[in-house]
């Protein structure tokens, strides 16, 4: 029998209700509990796999894993660092699967035009330099510089120790910085 | 940008507008949320009532397989056929039945797509049918079955009869009480597009087709032969023989219903984890016709190519020549790195060259990662490997061959495990034939001079244009040097060439080797016409313009009976 979440009510349920609803078999609840994280999910997604089809499928993945294993969340209000956990273990897995070839997008940023034109090339040569990255070199800044978390929740996403982040998050920008001078030398 | 500060600024600057989401793709995912699978009930396993004499147990249930299946990109659960259409079925006898009593009715090709088509019902514990056999499946509409034992099915559940077996003489009844039925139910989920070449698609349909998240699809005229192309941890007793064979491999989990026994208490299975990496399941096919062959499926198997790895899209290729490495360069060497031999060995070859060494000046290499890389194997990408010569006075030579990117690295032998062959043309490399040749970005820095706009291609010539289209072509290779492939003629309207691309049967292969992939060129039949290299600088003429299609490539080694297998070319 499903616990059908009142959406006539005024109060708006809690995570623990949406969580209890959905391992009910209540998809609009776990619709609910997900809404919040899909569109960073999305954007994650897609810039760890460097593809919106690729990043797609990764948080379909995420999605799938998240309905049929959720209860193994202890905690419903830690729904969204496990969930988003979820999505960054499926994007990298798409990307370290697609290995070599990914599509090398270069979408338009929402740069203003009032920019000079060498901030405008730079921003451009910045996105080509972050694709040519690994997948976990991706992943890492994806967290520290889309989602601005903290070490202590980098760590628990990738499944490392919080000294490990610093020391790969300096690594990584290293080599941000060694792409970007070779784009810049093209 | 001078340091870390202004790059960590720039980034933060930078990503958001590289993460944008449009409202469709979240429309989608939310479409997908929809069409999840129904979570199976706590203590509602589903009891079973056998009824078959002879029928081989075979099902296993080991783990929970569901949360590896695909969600259709297509939203919604397709539509199971009207019952009536069954009416005369014999089979519906069988379970003393007629289509009138049936919610559904639906056919599998075999009993072990039985998680394909009830995803919640999985797993089905006690199932006794013969996997293999086909079966019509009936989902009853109202009364229990009259082998039920206790309550009538639960709220969105139904009980089945499944008749299996192929013909009259072996149909066999099959109840299961209190099933599940929410899901897929008929049909399989419409595949995207299958990714495999023609040759090739049989066998992956076999190992569950184009949904089924297949890897690769090796085929071998002997089963003996993959031990040339893979190394299989556990191996596969069954390759271990002459007949044809076929390994497929998973990206990760294979989707059909798992093997193992099933735990004392079916509502605590948890999902299947996800594999390690270099981990895969596999399904292995004996036999030389892919519909009849043996299957056997393998969990959990660690799988290394011997050299190169042929891509889903091709054809099956010669096994390597064992022994490719010198013996300057230890297996060993390449294990550890856990590079394919032909990386290693091109690894080692680029060292040479940049230190002007051969082969007969060395007496050991070895390869280690850069050790920038924080030791962590990041398969060559960033900085790259050291490559250390120990030559045969005894002196070393210390040479980086580094991977500048992927851009450049995947068709790099030696930065990639499967390079692929570079291929060019006026179009396909993003060399910039429609570049508009002032300014940086759209539009242009409005003190340039820019580029006359061209003006429209006519009615006139566009009429008398003739296209050179090619769907598929092989061409024989044989030697080395500088080769010029004359491909055809093609009549372009105006001197406005619109496309102009081409590909290759398997742009992974090592049968040719060139020093820079494999040029497309379109040359005018007019010596007074500049080249087909932009369209501004190309021009545009009145009426039409005749022109010659070359594949251009410099040859650096051939493998004996090399085809060059051009596909989908197309200049315009």
């Amino acid at each position: 029998m499903e616990v059908a979440v009142d959406a006539s009510s005024a109060v708006t349920p809690t995570p623990a209700e949406l969580v209890a609803a959905a391992l009910a078999g209540d998809r609009a609840a776990f619709g609910r509990l997900v809404e919040p994280s899909l569109v960073p999910a999305l954007g994650a997604s897609i810039l760890i796999t460097r593809s919106h089809a690729d990043g797609h499928d990764a948080v379909q993945d995420a999605l799938l894993t998240a309905w049929l294993g959720l209860d193994q969340i202890r905690d419903p209000e830690a729904f969204p660092a496990w969930f988003r956990t979820l999505v960054v273990r499926s994007a990298l897995r798409v990307a370290r699967r697609r290995g070599d070839v990914g599509e090398l997008e270069v979408l338009p940023g929402p740069e203003s035009l009032d920019d000079g034109l060498e901030r405008s090339v730079d921003r451009r040569l910045l996105r080509r330099a972050f694709d040519r990255l690994s997948p976990e070199d991706r992943g890492l800044l994806t967290l520290r510089y889309l989602w601005d978390l903290p070490v202590a929740e980098t760590a628990y996403t990738l499944g490392i120790v919080p000294g490990t982040v610093k020391s790969r998050t300096h690594a990584a920008i290293g080599r941000l910085r060694a792409a970007f001078d070779a784009e810049a030398r093209r | 940008m001078n340091d870390n500060a202004d790059f960590e600024a720039a980034l933060r600057e930078t990503l958001p507008g590289r993460a944008a989401v449009e409202e469709a793709d979240t429309q989608r995912l939310r479409a997908s949320i929809a069409a999840l699978p129904g979570r199976r009930r706590a203590g509602r396993g589903g009891a079973l009532l056998a009824v078959a004499a002879g029928i081989v147990v075979v099902l296993g249930l080991g783990a929970l397989l569901v949360s590896q299946l695909p969600i259709a990109h297509s939203g919604a659960a397709p539509q199971a056929p009207d019952p009536a259409a069954f009416a005369s079925d014999p089979r519906l006898a069988v379970c003393g039945l007629t289509s009138k009593d049936a919610e559904a009715i639906f056919e599998m090709d075999h009993v072990r797509d039985y998680p394909l088509h009830l995803p919640a019902a999985y797993p089905l514990t006690g199932l006794q049918a013969d996997p293999e056999a086909p079966a019509l499946v009936i989902v009853r509409a109202g009364p229990a079955s009259p082998d039920r034992e206790g309550d009538s099915p639960g709220a969105g559940n139904h009980d089945i009869c499944m008749v299996v077996g192929a013909d009259a003489s072996g149909w066999a009844p099959v109840t299961i009480l209190d099933v599940d039925t929410s899901g897929p139910i008929a049909h399989l989920p419409e595949p995207t597009g299958t990714p495999f070449a023609d040759a090739l698609a049989p066998w992956a349909e076999r190992c569950g087709g184009a949904d089924a998240r297949i890897l690769d699809v090796y085929t071998f005229a002997r089963g003996t032969d993959s031990a040339t192309r893979i190394v299989l941890d556990p191996s596969a007793p069954e390759l271990a023989t002459d007949e044809p064979a076929a390994v497929i491999v998973y990206v990760d989990v294979q989707p059909f219903a798992p093997l193992g026994t099933p735990p004392a208490d079916s509502a605590t299975i948890a999902p299947r984890e996800p594999l390690a990496p270099d981990h895969h399941d596999i399904c292995v096919l004996v036999g030389a016709d892919p519909a009849t062959a043996t299957r056997t499926i393998h969990e959990d198997v660690v799988v290394a190519t011997v050299a190169g790895r042929a891509s889903p899209t091709t054809e099956s290729s010669p096994p390597a020549t064992p022994g490719v490495l010198p013996a300057q360069l230890e297996p060993a060497v390449c294990r550890e790195l856990r590079y394919p031999d032909a990386r290693c060995l091109a690894i080692a070859e680029r060292a040479l060259a940049d230190a002007r060494l051969a082969w007969t000046d060395v007496a050991q290499v070895s390869i280690t990662h850069n050790p920038q890389g924080n030791g962590v194997n990041l398969g060559g990408r960033g900085p790259g490997d050291t490559v250390t010569l120990t030559l045969t006075d005894g002196s070393q030579r210390r040479q980086d061959v580094g991977c500048p990117g992927l851009v450049a690295g995947r068709f790099d032998p030696a930065c990639s495990d499967n390079p692929e062959v570079r291929l060019s043309s006026p179009f396909g490399d993003g060399s910039g034939y429609h570049d508009v040749p002032c300014g940086a970005t759209p539009g242009g820095d409005p003190g340039s001079a820019c580029a006359t706009p061209m003006p429209d291609i006519k009615p006139s010539a566009a009429k008398r244009a003739a296209p050179l289209r090619i769907d598929s072509q092989d061409i024989p290779i044989a030697s080395t040097g500088h080769l010029e492939l004359d491909m055809g003629r093609a009549t372009v309207p105006n001197g406005i060439l619109s496309d102009a691309r081409f590909t290759l049967a398997d742009i992974h292969t090592r049968a040719i080797q060139t020093e820079d992939g494999i040029r497309l060129e379109v040359r005018s039949l007019d010596p007074s016409r500049p080249p087909f290299e932009n369209i501004y600088e190309h021009g545009w003429y009145p009426g039409t313009e005749d022109v010659e299609v070359f594949l251009v490539m410099d040859v650096t080694s051939v493998t004996p009976g090399a085809m060059l297998q051009v596909r989908d070319l197309v200049v315009r």
